[in-house]
């Protein structure tokens, strides 16, 4: 138990800290890049062997094993709809903690992590109403080039339904 | 508040709430039959009752010790026969649990209970009314005197100005009677008050030993050597306890054989030089051998008393030498590090590197295999419970719930000692009420429509708890009506759930109906509304523990509800299969024999599906790789194995690559995020990392003839 606590105490005043900055994880599908707020972020690993699963929708690639615990992956690029593309030795999967769940996102590739201050994030732009919009937490300026804040939590959104067996 | 005294707290809480489960049902079965075997049934009760005061009181709960102080008092005069155990006494002590189990709740959330003054004092009314009653009813309602043959020597100094004794048993027990209510007002409370003083004092910090040794009254009578009649007098307990044909005591047995008179027995007692039996000879009462007779009488009932005496501190003993209070989070990390183990031990003696027999390896795999196993079955048998308690519960509510509804039921509880999975265990608690609800609700009717239907009068209801292949089955049967195929079917029509008019559904299928969410059986089964329990509930809670409840009934005689649940949810023996790359776990338990099959073994029916002849059965063919979406090695049936697999008594084919061997697979569940995906049971990691998918034998069976 103290551990825990410690740890979550740590965390708080990290989190004090950096009240006005939010590390990122940034990463590529594309030409995009994408940035995905980093207390979500448990690891990154090569891409595994994934075992496909009945019944779920087509993201949702199957399952993996992260070190003895079985845990699902969806691919980013199906989520978004976008073209699916071949893995290769940089695809990369990401492992995230969103509630309850481990969920393992397959990404293109991973870039870097970055310090963006709220000050440069701004609103996402409802206006084009494009259907993966609502992933998008807000848009962060680096520099000159853009990054696409993704929310978590809808990324990997409620668990998706399957079909029930019983007629 | 410190930790220790949140861990008392929480000692006291678990304690409490286990001596409620266990004081319920002896509460019950004591309203049931009355008599001498009673006794020690309230000696226990008494004591649960007692040492939840203790440790109340010690915790400063008052509203709680207060209660449980009444309820002890009301025992104690039910005890010494001042009270008799009727129906209504027996609700205010279940009252009395109630509102431990509400200020316990109470306690969990907020440290005190001190929210329940008002039940409290209304509860503690309720039953000082009983005692004033007893106090006043006291002759009126005294029992009839205990076997009047049972005539002790003035059994203790205090009493000695108990006259003649010899035909005095009606007045001895009027004497007692007079005094009584004077004890009770007084000095019994003021001495259960020091007492429970003492015990807080005496205890320490461990709340969790009460003490009950210490105020428990002696409960056998002290036999009295014949050689010292009078020498030990101080502790004999009132002559009416003493159950007849008891007695050790020489005088007793030769006066209840009829040999002697009370009044002679008395005589011998007086002259204390001698031992009775010498000086009932001298006295011509009896003769040396009948004197002989009786002592050999004495001493095998001596041997009997000794010997339940030992049995009853063996089983303290065993109570407290042998278990461990261990926090059940630690046994799941137990047990996930043993899946880890035998996953890593099936890495090592499967793996491609061993394989090549090395000399020493194979033997140590052997050894490391044997002892992984060893290890694994100790971890589950950790996590078995007896299903006693949660069927212990039930009594209650068939009790209460009969009563309220003017029915006559008896439950009958077979199988209690069956260990389950703690799991399970919780899992059921909550379907097996509401079931047992229906069973009195719907299934049994009143006395008077039994007794027109050439039935007893009084309802049945049979729960029963049995394993059975990997399983444990769990039944709850009544003698009811049964259920009305029917006015299920019209109801399902009515919504939509049947399509036609039904008339081709099984029964079964029929009563599967009553799962589905918002189906009212209160319409549909019987007249009998408002109620909105929801079977649905039922299966869904069946279902989180990867079990299953199946529905017969027969109209007129009963229906049965039989909960299937899996042994354990964790490790299972299990045949590891190939289709193309994939591979599948099927359990051992539903495997009943792999077969090849020709060309000319298999019928093509109209709608596509197949059927195979296997030993004279036409069995039907299910292709994983279509539901997968795999590339097998064949499509072929003759090209690959058909596994047959089998759930009741149904049978299915399935049609695999190649069998890879059997596997001892630890369940790991798909993820929660994935939710419960079709006719998979979880997935199991193999040796080499990769992960396999168990099959749930029992949905692709129901799927496949759903389908058909």
């Amino acid at each position: 138990m103290p551990s825990i606590a410690h740890t979550h105490a740590a965390s708080l005043t990290e989190a004090d800290e950096l009240q006005e900055r939010t590390k990122y994880l940034t990463f590529i599908l594309g030409s995009e890049s994408y940035g995905l707020d980093i207390m979500y972020v448990r690891e990154i690993i090569g891409m595994q062997q994934v075992t496909t699963v009945p019944d779920v929708p087509a993201f949702v690639k199957g399952v993996i094993n992260l070190r003895g615990k079985v845990i699902p992956v969806m691919d980013v690029r199906l989520r978004f709809r976008m073209e699916p593309r071949a893995y290769d030795d940089r695809t990369c999967i990401i492992v995230i903690h969103v509630g309850d769940w481990l969920v393992g996102l397959v990404v293109d590739t991973v870039s870097e992590v970055l310090d963006i201050p709220q000050g440069d994030v701004e609103a996402p732009p409802h206006a084009f109403g494009r259907n993966n919009d609502h992933f998008i937490a807000g848009m962060g300026k680096v520099g000159d080039q853009v990054r696409m804040l993704l929310d978590a939590e809808k990324l990997v959104g409620a668990p998706p339904r399957s079909a029930s067996l019983s007629a | 508040m410190d930790s220790e005294t949140q861990e008392i707290i929480d000692y006291f809480r678990t304690e409490s709430r286990e001596s409620v489960a266990e004081v319920e049902p002896l509460l019950i079965q004591l309203e049931g039959g009355q008599g001498a075997a009673d006794r020690q049934t309230i000696d226990k009760i008494f004591r649960l009752f007692h040492s939840m005061k203790g440790s109340a009181g010690f915790l400063e709960f008052t509203h709680v010790e207060s209660v449980t102080h009444h309820a002890e008092t009301l025992l104690d005069k039910v005890r010494t026969g001042q009270l008799r155990l009727s129906a209504e006494l027996v609700d205010v002590l279940c009252r009395a649990l109630d509102f431990t189990n509400d200020a316990l709740d109470a306690i969990e959330a907020s440290l005190s209970d001190g929210a329940l003054a008002g039940p409290a004092s209304a509860l503690i009314d309720r039953m000082v009314r009983f005692v004033d009653e007893a106090a006043h009813g006291a002759i009126a309602a005294a029992p009839p005197p205990a076997p009047p043959v049972s005539v002790a020597p003035p059994p203790t100094p205090a009493a000695e100005p108990a006259p003649s004794a010899p035909q005095a048993a009606p007045s001895a027990q009027g004497e007692r009677l007079i005094f009584a209510p004077v004890q009770a007002q007084g000095a019994a409370d003021a001495a259960a008050g020091l007492q429970s003083l003492m015990d807080a004092l005496s205890k320490g910090f461990n709340p969790a030993r009460a003490l009950p040794t210490a105020v428990e009254p002696p409960s056998a009578p002290i036999p009295l050597h014949p050689p010292g009649g009078r020498s030990a007098p101080a502790a004999a307990p009132a002559p009416a306890a003493a159950p007849p044909g008891s007695s050790t005591r020489l005088g007793e047995i030769l006066i209840e054989a009829g040999l002697v008179s009370p009044a002679q027995v008395e005589e011998a007692l007086r002259d204390n030089r001698l031992p009775v039996g010498q000086k009932l000879v001298q006295m011509n009462a009896v003769s040396p051998a009948v004197v002989q007779e009786a002592l050999a009488v004495q001493s095998a009932r001596r041997g009997e008393v000794e010997k339940a005496a030992e049995e009853d501190e063996a089983q303290g003993k065993r109570n407290k030498a042998e278990f461990l209070r261990v926090d059940v989070r630690k046994l799941d990390q137990l047990m996930d590090l043993i899946g880890e183990l035998i996953i890593a031990e099936t890495a090592v003696t499967h793996g491609p590197n061993l394989t090549a027999e090395v000399d020493g390896n194979h033997k140590a795999a052997v050894q490391l295999n044997r002892v992984t196993r060893g290890l694994q079955d100790i971890a589950m048998s950790l996590r078995m419970v007896p299903i006693e308690p949660t069927f212990k519960k039930m009594v209650r509510l068939v009790r209460d719930l009969s009563r309220r509804q003017g029915k006559r039921i008896s439950l009958e509880i077979s199988g209690e000692d069956t260990e389950v999975d703690k799991s399970v265990v919780e899992a059921i608690s909550d379907p097996l009420v509401h079931l047992i609800r229906n069973s009195i609700d719907h299934g049994v009717e009143s006395s008077a429509e039994r007794v027109a239907a050439g039935k007893t009068a009084e309802g049945r209801i049979w729960l029963t708890a049995r394993q059975q292949a990997g399983e444990i089955r769990i039944e709850v049967r009544d003698d009811g009506r049964g259920l009305d195929r029917a006015r299920i079917l019209r109801k399902g029509i009515e919504r939509g759930l049947v399509k036609g008019d039904g008339g081709d559904l099984s029964d079964a299928d029929v009563y599967k109906l009553i799962f589905e969410p918002g189906f009212s059986t209160a319409a549909a089964v019987t007249d009998i509304s408002g109620r909105g329990v929801g079977m649905d509930v039922v299966k869904q809670n069946i279902e989180s523990v990867k079990g299953r409840v199946e529905v017969s009934s027969t109209p007129g005689a009963g229906s049965t509800m039989a909960l299937r649940i899996p042994l354990t949810l964790a490790i299972i023996e299990g045949m590891l299969v190939r289709v193309g790359q994939s591979r599948f776990t099927l359990p051992i338990l539903s495997i009943t024999e792999t077969v090849t099959a020709t060309a000319r073994d298999v019928t093509r029916l109209t709608n596509g599906a197949e059927v195979v002849r296997v030993r004279g059965r036409l069995l039907p063919v299910y292709r994983l790789h279509e539901l997968y979406q795999l590339k097998p090695d064949s499509t072929r049936i003759e090209d690959g194995l058909l596994v047959v697999i089998e759930d009741g008594n149904q049978r299915v084919c399935v049609l695999v690559d190649e069998l890879i061997g059997q596997r001892q697979t630890v369940v790991k569940s798909l993820s929660g995020y994935l939710g419960s995906v079709r006719g998979l049971a979880g997935c199991t990691v193999l040796g080499d990392g990769s992960i396999s998918l168990i099959i749930d034998v029992a949905k692709l069976i129901q799927d496949v003839y759903a389908a058909a």
